[in-house]
């Protein structure tokens, strides 16, 4: 499954991701699901970036108290017409200004790349029946539906202010 | 042996298609293969997987043969096969002979503008925006047809755009924003019903306009044809924000407070391809009103806004929520006594970012808010909105005064004249003509403009269908706009249509050419001005027919005398449970329902929707379809023999309560 950015390049992952039954040692650059590192405890230490897994139905504060340390955040979507990954990456980058790397994973759309951009997501994980060419295709559409839209979208914006955001990762 | 027939919609037109013994599909119900064991097995098996980019919901149907053809033994499925029964000159077509071919003539909008009319003015942007968007479903629709999407991936997307696979094909709903439009605008949706539909369409309860039979290959030319209109069918579908309504007479009328337009069209703005709100739990309805008449039923709407003003003057916002009809009927919460226009947005999206995150998925019938508020108690809710609003960053959608002022300046404020209030002519008109006379009193309102009064057109002629027009009606309705309205209609939630600032002394005018067009049925507002939801003969959903229960009803009250001596009546009929003929909020209700086989209708008394919003009771057991107009007959001569003087039906039954109407339906049978 191959990872892409906001702009729907393909980019290396440099992660490992929980297998089926969740489990994995506790390591650099392996995304820990968020009940381990709960079990763990806020003062987990690590050396070197940690990120985590929130399944599909955890909400932002859960992830709250480890966020100062995290340099990942994979929302789950278990099937894409599941919105509540939209509230979990919105509220990391609105509400707890988050700027590490929020990344969709699960089954999501090309259609939905610019609502996932919007929200605060800075990565994907494309699932395997819609490849990155799909999604390039799409990021086609999805840049000139954000350059306009309706006067009070142009006038207030909505787009999550994050550095994350604005910038694109590699 | 029971045999079955094989079934499905062409996925390119959504024709009805039935699998004939070539093993190949047919338009031709007659042509069909009765088949059953493993003969049936093995055929579905076959076209599920061969043709699952070229037929839609394939299944097998039970059928018995009847000399020798196969007759679906489903009551849905044997109209599937016929078409409508309360259109049955639709049948006379061809399926081939169904749509225009091209070349088609120029759109109006190539030429028709209503430059004066109140509506809210698009730019080159907004205009480029749903020509984007249009190009983006025709490629949604490339992929589909090539098989990149799944049907399962494509019904989302194409419901976000407004179609829906119904029972005999696709259905175009297009979103009429707050039910406001110009008569370039309806002329643009008569070019549509006549060249890429099959010549009417019909007006909803949420103030929007179907197209019943479009093909997916012509969907995107018909939202690039109405996107030249500033129209779109954006969000009129989905699990969303669906189209925001509100009063009809919005803007216009004499005793409203604030004019929700504006505030409708920021809610329009705000929530159209919302990155975070577009895969909700449920749909999400929102409607808002100024005026002290509530006339937008905003109490039984997921979100509902009453605009008011507080003792300076200034406008803000008492906020309802989990209000809903359905299968499980709630009137709302109010949440907010006063809210400032700045924080309306920011209050909205709390209220949705609650209901995102803890709305139930796993049940559609319990996904709505409604039952979040219910199931949290809404003081809990209330708390959660409240601190999910008050952690909002301090800048994140504030509705400043100077955006607001931006978005109002993009009304047009119809060059009303300054007319004296007097308006003898008028008064003449009123006394020298009874017909004249009886059609004012149902069918106008008081305006807040001197000399100006808004009327209504009916929907409801006696033996018509609720809601619909054909597109000849709405080229007539546009003229007639133009001539009398500064171009401007409004669409009501009660499926009429309002001309909203005409001329007083020009009302016997516009009058004597309703008459002429067959539009100036007097009934708005009384026994015969049914709501009703399309019912069994369009909707895959419904379990009766709701349309011809409508027109026998109707047809009993026909008399102009009788219903005036009846008075104001709310009869609302839905077709099954999803309530879209919003029977529980009906002074008198029915509810249409499947009893093995058979239709029956369940009877509610004492809904209403207005600012005393309340669900019906069911009067006692549902009533065979044939036994319904007695049975509103024998309500109605109940509430004639127990009313005190000048009292209207509901307050009867709020006085007296079910019993002597129960008694008048059920007592000879009890």
């Amino acid at each position: 499954m191959a990872l892409i950015n906001n702009k729907a390049r393909v980019i290396e992952d440099g992660w490992s991701y929980p297998d089926a039954n969740g489990d994995g040692a506790i390591r650099p650059k392996y995304v820990i699901p968020l009940d381990v590192l709960a079990s763990v405890g806020s003062e987990i230490r690590i050396d070197g970036p940690i990120g985590v897994f929130a399944a599909a139905g955890v909400t932002a504060d859960k992830i709250l108290p480890f966020l100062d340390k995290l340099e990942l955040v994979v929302v789950e979507f278990p099937k894409f017409r599941d919105g509540r990954g939209f509230t979990v990456a919105r509220a990391l980058r609105d509400r707890h200004g988050f700027k590490g790397d929020i990344r969709a994973i699960g089954h999501i759309l090309p259609d939905q790349l610019a609502a996932l951009v919007q929200c605060g997501f800075s990565t994907i994980v494309t699932p395997p029946e819609h490849p990155p060419a799909q999604w390039q295709q799409g990021a086609l559409s999805a840049s000139r539906l954000l350059s306009g839209g309706p006067l009070l979208q142009r006038l207030i914006g909505r787009r999550a202010a994050a550095p994350a955001n604005e910038e694109e990762r590699s | 042996m029971p045999k079955s027939i094989v079934t499905a919609n062409r996925l390119s037109d959504g024709v009805v298609v039935w699998l004939g013994s070539n093993g190949e599909w047919t338009d031709r119900l007659e042509a069909a293969d009765a088949l059953d064991g493993n003969a049936l097995q093995s055929a579905l098996e076959t076209v599920r997987d061969r043709d699952r980019d070229v037929a839609v919901d394939i299944r097998d149907i039970p059928a018995d043969l009847v000399e020798g053809r196969p007759v679906p033994q489903a009551r849905r499925e044997r109209l599937r096969g016929a078409g409508p029964s309360v259109r049955e000159d639709l049948a006379k077509t061809a399926v081939g002979e169904r749509w225009a071919r091209p070349p088609l003539l120029a759109p109006p909008s190539a030429t028709s503008r209503s430059p004066y009319a109140g509506i809210y003015r698009y730019d080159e942007y907004d205009r480029q925006f749903l020509r984007d968007r249009a190009e983006q479903f025709r490629r949604q629709v490339q992929r589909r047809l090539s098989g990149e999407l799944n049907e399962d991936e494509f019904k989302p997307l194409r419901l976000m755009n407004g179609l829906y696979l119904q029972l005999h094909g696709y259905m175009l709903r297009v979103a009429l924003p707050y039910g406001v439009l110009g008569a370039s605008q309806m002329r643009q949706l008569a070019y549509v019903a006549r060249y890429y539909d099959r010549g009417y369409g019909h007006f909803t309860t949420r103030q929007n306009i179907q197209f019943n039979w479009p093909r997916l290959t012509d969907a995107a030319d018909i939202l690039a044809v109405l996107a030249e209109a500033d129209l779109h069918a954006i969000q009129t579908s989905g699990n969303c924000v669906r189209n925001v309504t509100t009063d009809h007479f919005a803007g216009a009328a004499a005793e409203e407070v604030v004019d929700p337009r504006l505030y409708a069209e920021i809610l329009r703005q705000w929530s159209t391809d919302h990155p975070e709100f577009t895969y909700l739990p449920r749909k999400f309805k929102i409607a808002i009103t100024g005026s002290p008449q509530d006339r937008a039923a905003v109490r039984v709407h997921d979100i509902g806004i009453l605009a008011k003003r507080n003792a300076k003057g200034e406008p803000g916002f008492q906020i309802y929520a989990g209000g809903g009809l359905g299968r499980t009927p709630m009137v709302g919460t109010k949440v907010r006594d006063w809210l400032p226009v700045r924080n309306l947005l920011r209050y909205v999206e709390a209220i949705l970012r609650v209901y995102n995150t803890l709305g139930r998925r796993d049940n559609i019938y319990k996904a709505r808010i409604k039952i979040l508020v219910r199931d949290m108690k809404p003081e809990r809710f209330i708390e959660m909105i409240e601190h999910e609003f008050a952690a909002m960053p301090a800048d994140s959608c504030v509705l400043e005064d100077d955006v607001v002022s931006v978005v109002a300046a993009r009304f047009v404020r119809p060059p009303f004249v300054p007319l004296p209030s007097e308006t003898p002519e008028f008064e003449r008109a009123v006394k020298s003509n009874r017909a004249f006379r009886a059609w004012v009193r149902t069918s106008t309102h008081p305006h807040r403009e001197p000399g100006y009064i808004s009327a209504v057109i009916s929907l409801k002629p006696i033996g018509g269908i609720p809601g619909d027009v054909s597109a000849d009606e709405m080229d007539l309705i546009a003229d007639l706009a133009d001539h009398f309205s500064f171009g401007e209609i409004r669409v009501s939630h009660e499926q009429n249509l309002v001309l909203p600032h005409v001329r007083k002394e020009q009302l016997p005018n516009l009058w004597q050419a309703l008459v002429d067009g067959g539009l100036a049925t007097g009934n708005v507002g009384l026994v015969t001005d049914i709501i009703s939801c399309p019912g069994m003969d369009y909707c895959s959903l419904a379990t009766a027919r709701s349309i011809p229960i409508a027109q026998k009803i109707a047809d009993r009250f026909a008399d102009p005398a009788r219903q005036a001596e009846i008075g104001p009546l709310d009869l609302n009929i839905s077709g099954c449970i999803n309530a879209c003929g919003h029977h529980h909020v009906g002074h008198i209700g029915l509810l249409g329902v499947d009893k093995n086989g058979e239709e029956v209708y369940q009877i509610t008394l004492g809904g209403a929707a207005d600012e005393k919003a309340s669900i019906g009771t069911i009067i006692g057991p549902s009533v065979a379809v044939g036994a319904v107009p007695d049975a509103i007959e024998a309500i109605v001569d109940a509430y004639l023999a127990h009313r005190t003087d000048g009292e209207s039906f509901i307050d009867t039954c709020r006085r007296l309560g079910t019993a002597p109407f129960r008694e008048a339906v059920y007592g000879a049978h009890q």
